[in-house]
């Protein structure tokens, strides 16, 4: 074994998100450094976020998040499990948050639009939306246009 | 007061002006097209007092359209909330401006709660689509996430 590795890079316009394969014979102590570095390295644009679950302090990566809300006038990152506080503000919040894949739907509430199940609209005239955790809230109005341009994948 | 209240008080008087004018401009067409037979357009003063009227009706119409602005309530709760406050101020010119004889607030109540009616229909539906749409495209997205990050 060297130590050196082969890279290959392919340009490929199917891809938004860049997709990394590691070709090898076992999983071995390189291998494992090698995952933990590209990870490192890919998170740094959308860090995990940091919360409080009772008195510990945990990352939780963005792709687990599935709402974040504002409940009693404290700020809740829920995930499919589990819910953690943050002393954050919404809006800071947000801007940490990758732009196309979380949307603010309400004045209090971002949500992950790939841990959406569907959206639904009813005869009061309300906007629904239930989540993979089977939570169910609301959109606003006036929110829609900017969730049907990220939607679409326009910027 | 939150930022977003404020903001909505803007749009009102916004809403508000542009509905004063909107009443003045047809109150002045009625009156030169010679629509004061059965109103009271004696004098100059009974003049003034139908212009203020009208006004006044462009102001809580046009203003109250900002129910629709209000997140929190359902398109249906602001709806039925601009109707009855419309309505309201509505019957109430009527009587004080004498627009319409009596007899005639029966047809004049009919039509105002159909068109109210059609525009909730319109809204609803029109929402509606734009639900289902959002949701087909969602389904699109979310599928090509999973099938490796590739999108087309």
């Amino acid at each position: 074994m060297k130590n050196m590795i082969d890279i290959d890079v392919i340009l490929d316009d199917r891809y938004t998100d860049p997709k990394v394969t590691i070709q090898t014979k076992a999983r071995t102590e390189q291998v494992e450094n090698i995952i933990l570095a590209i990870e490192n390295a890919a998170a740094t644009e959308f860090p995990p976020l940091s919360g409080y679950e009772e008195d510990k302090v945990e990352l939780i990566p963005q792709r687990d998040i599935v709402r974040v809300f504002i409940e009693n006038r404290k700020l809740v990152i829920e995930t499919e499990e589990r819910s953690y506080y943050t002393n954050k503000t919404l809006t800071s919040i947000e801007d940490m948050l990758d732009p196309q894949r979380f949307l603010r739907i309400s004045q209090s509430e971002i949500i992950n639009l790939y841990r959406v199940k569907h959206f639904e609209f009813n005869m009061a005239g309300t906007i629904g939306v239930e989540l993979d955790n089977n939570t169910k809230t609301w959109v606003a109005r006036s929110r829609m246009k900017a969730i049907k341009k990220i939607i679409k994948g326009e910027k | 007061m939150s930022r977003k209240d404020s903001r909505l008080i803007d749009r009102f008087i916004i809403k508000a002006l542009m509905g004063a004018l909107i009443g003045i401009a047809i109150c002045m067409i009625l009156y030169a097209c010679g629509v004061h037979d059965s109103l009271i357009l004696e004098d100059k003063m009974g003049f003034i007092i139908q212009i203020v009227g009208s006004a006044l009706l462009g102001v809580i119409c046009n203003g109250g359209s900002v129910a629709y602005e209000i997140d929190s309530w359902g398109l249906t709760k602001a709806t039925l909330i601009h109707y009855t406050v419309s309505l309201g101020v509505f019957i109430l010119a009527c009587k004080l401006l004498h627009w319409f004889p009596s007899d005639y607030l029966l047809i004049v109540l009919v039509f105002f709660t159909l068109a109210y009616a059609v525009i909730w229909m319109i809204n609803y539906f029109t929402w509606k689509r734009t639900v289902k749409k959002i949701n087909e495209e969602l389904e699109h997205l979310v599928h090509d996430e999973q099938e490796g990050g590739a999108h087309s």
